[in-house]
């Protein structure tokens, strides 16, 4: 039974699966070198949101195979739900601090992520308009 | 010498003071009404102005008004709320050139006029016999641009006030209300104020363009709207989010545009002090929007484009009365205390008067309105309108308006309370007035 569950063929989710953990992994490795940021590829092969927040901050990074990369998880993600999920705080995304500062010549990692659009709104139009 | 000159000759006395100045008129115009004339008489330049200012005042509803009002409710309310200044402007036409003209504008008691020009009957315009009748108000243009010009006031004035009550009062309520309101307390306040036989004219009390007239009539019924309607499901609790500032910004563009019209058209004429009244417009707006930003900015560390907005609209308003008396220095002076008053009519006031109106019509109209009225006494000049201001003959005029305008409208929203109701159920309520009212609904 065990020989038989070893050679059985992978169906298209797990190749999906396996495409994205390759994925991951790359995109892990480029962005603690580069960028100095620590991503979790595992959750990344779970959860599309997070997988999304950590390809916009790929694609803001200068190296174009780190980009590439990210480009290549994105053709595997569903399209994005119509209802825009709440955005995972950027503390998240790098969960670890880098070890060594960066170089002051580098360009600050980019990510863009849009601001919480429902966040003021929690403090404004209540009671009144103006 | 000036005065009695213009007293006595019909045909100069809106010259000299305006449509609101002609209250000073009262005495010699009283018995005077609409007449016959040949059309010699009809200045082509006056006529073009008032042709422009007529399509400028009406642009400030249709779609200025619908846009701003429209653009600050919730999204299901958006369709329902800019429908309701559409409706409006169809609606008072027909009540004016039916009966609302004639109560206002033609010579009757000092607190209605009389039914004259009932279905405008007599309004005339002969081209074989090159006759046309004019207002005694309005001597140089033809009546009928006079009927039309008084018509887009007599629009907006209600339409102003549909934002006291926005996302919670049926449709046909609405359209009852404001009928009634036109002819009950829209057609006597601008009869007493305007017309020369009027019994706040005889006073002496000046209103060049509609500062208690519209705007405070309309802050005051918008009040008492909101106590009567009570607060929308969720006020204080739920943020209320604007559908789209961005419309917001449009809408007041086309306010402050329209203004022009609204203002230096008042001058009826197309002559210097609609020069200055375009002029005094201008700068008060200006220095209310520059004024609220910075209020905002000293309360709350921020200044906002719907305070800009709302600025401007407060400086406009506290301007309209004052626009054909003072100069520019005044108009500084009052866009200042306007951008300031309005700010606090908006917001401290609001939570004082604990009442909820919605779009803040008595916060900014009202108050504008008082601000504008009262400082006209003040700084009147004589150099420009060919009047001194009266500080105790202007508060007599704000206040009679307003508590006539809130009494009126108190009972009127009574009846219709008793027999069709005023409110939408709950459920229309949530599920927005677009959808629930008109079935409808921007996605």
């Amino acid at each position: 039974m065990i020989a038989l569950a070893r050679t059985a063929p992978m169906s298209r989710d797990d190749d999906i699966k396996r495409q994205k953990f390759s994925l991951a992994a790359h995109l892990y490795s480029r962005l603690r070198r580069g960028g100095a940021f620590s991503i979790d590829a595992m959750l990344m092969t779970r959860d599309d949101a997070y997988a999304r927040q950590v390809i916009a901050l790929a694609m803001a990074s200068p190296d174009p195979k780190t980009r590439e990369y990210a480009e290549q998880y994105t053709a595997l993600l569903p399209a994005p739900p119509k209802s825009r999920p709440a955005p995972v705080p950027l503390a998240s995304v790098s969960s670890r601090q880098p070890a060594i500062p960066m170089p002051a010549s580098a360009p600050p990692p980019a990510v863009d992520v849009e601001p919480q659009a429902e966040a003021p709104a929690t403090h404004r139009y209540v009671r009144s308009l103006r | 010498m000036k005065v009695l000159y213009a007293l006595r000759a019909p045909g100069v006395a809106s010259r000299y003071f305006g449509l609101g100045g002609l209250l000073l008129a009262s005495g010699s115009c009283a018995a005077a009404g609409p007449s016959l004339v040949p059309v010699s008489q009809i200045s082509a330049g006056d006529t073009a102005w008032m042709l422009v200012s007529t399509a400028l005042v009406l642009l400030m509803t249709l779609p200025g008004l619908a846009l701003f009002y429209g653009s600050m409710v919730r999204k299901k309310n958006v369709l329902a709320t800019a429908l309701q200044s559409f409706a409006v402007a169809a609606l008072v036409t027909v009540l004016w050139v039916t009966v609302g003209y004639s109560l206002a504008f033609t010579p009757g008691s000092p607190f209605l006029g009389s039914l004259d020009r009932l279905m405008l009957m007599g309004l005339t315009f002969d081209k074989e016999a090159a006759m046309l009748t004019v207002s005694h108000l309005a001597p140089s243009i033809p009546e009928s641009v006079f009927v039309m010009f008084q018509l887009t006031f007599a629009i907006i004035t209600p339409a102003l006030i549909t934002g006291a009550f926005a996302e919670r009062m049926k449709f046909g309520a609405m359209m009852c209300f404001v009928a009634l309101w036109s002819l009950l307390v829209y057609a006597p306040v601008a009869h007493g104020v305007w017309e020369s036989g009027g019994w706040l004219a005889g006073l002496g009390a000046l209103d060049f363009a509609g500062g208690t007239v519209v705007h405070i009539n309309a802050g005051a019924a918008g009040l008492m709207c909101a106590w009567m309607l009570g607060p929308r499901k969720g006020f204080g609790q739920e943020a209320f989010i604007p559908y789209n500032l961005g419309f917001t910004l449009l809408g007041a563009s086309l306010l402050w545009v329209g203004w022009f019209g609204f203002n230096a058209g008042s001058a009826v004429a197309a002559d210097g002090r609609a020069g200055m009244a375009m002029l005094v417009t201008q700068v008060a707006a200006s220095v209310g929007a520059l004024t609220w930003m910075l209020s905002e900015y000293v309360a709350r560390r921020r200044a906002s484009l719907l305070g800009a907005c709302s600025g401007a609209v407060a400086g406009l308003v506290a301007i309209t009365p004052a626009s054909g008396f003072v100069d520019v220095m005044g108009a500084m002076i009052i866009g200042l205390v306007a951008g300031v008053a309005c700010y606090w009519g908006a917001t401290g006031l609001k939570r004082l008067l604990r009442a909820d109106d919605s779009l803040d019509v008595f916060g900014i109209h009202g108050i504008g309105g008082l601000v504008g009225a009262l400082l006209t006494g003040v700084l009147a000049s004589r150099q420009i309108g060919g009047a001194d201001g009266n500080i105790t003959a202007q508060a007599i005029a704000a206040f009679a308006t307003l508590f006539y305008s809130a009494g009126m409208s108190f009972l009127i929203l009574l009846v219709l309370r008793w027999t069709i109701g005023l409110r939408v159920s709950a459920e229309e309520e949530r599920d927005g007035l677009d959808l629930s009212l008109h079935g409808e609904k921007i996605e």
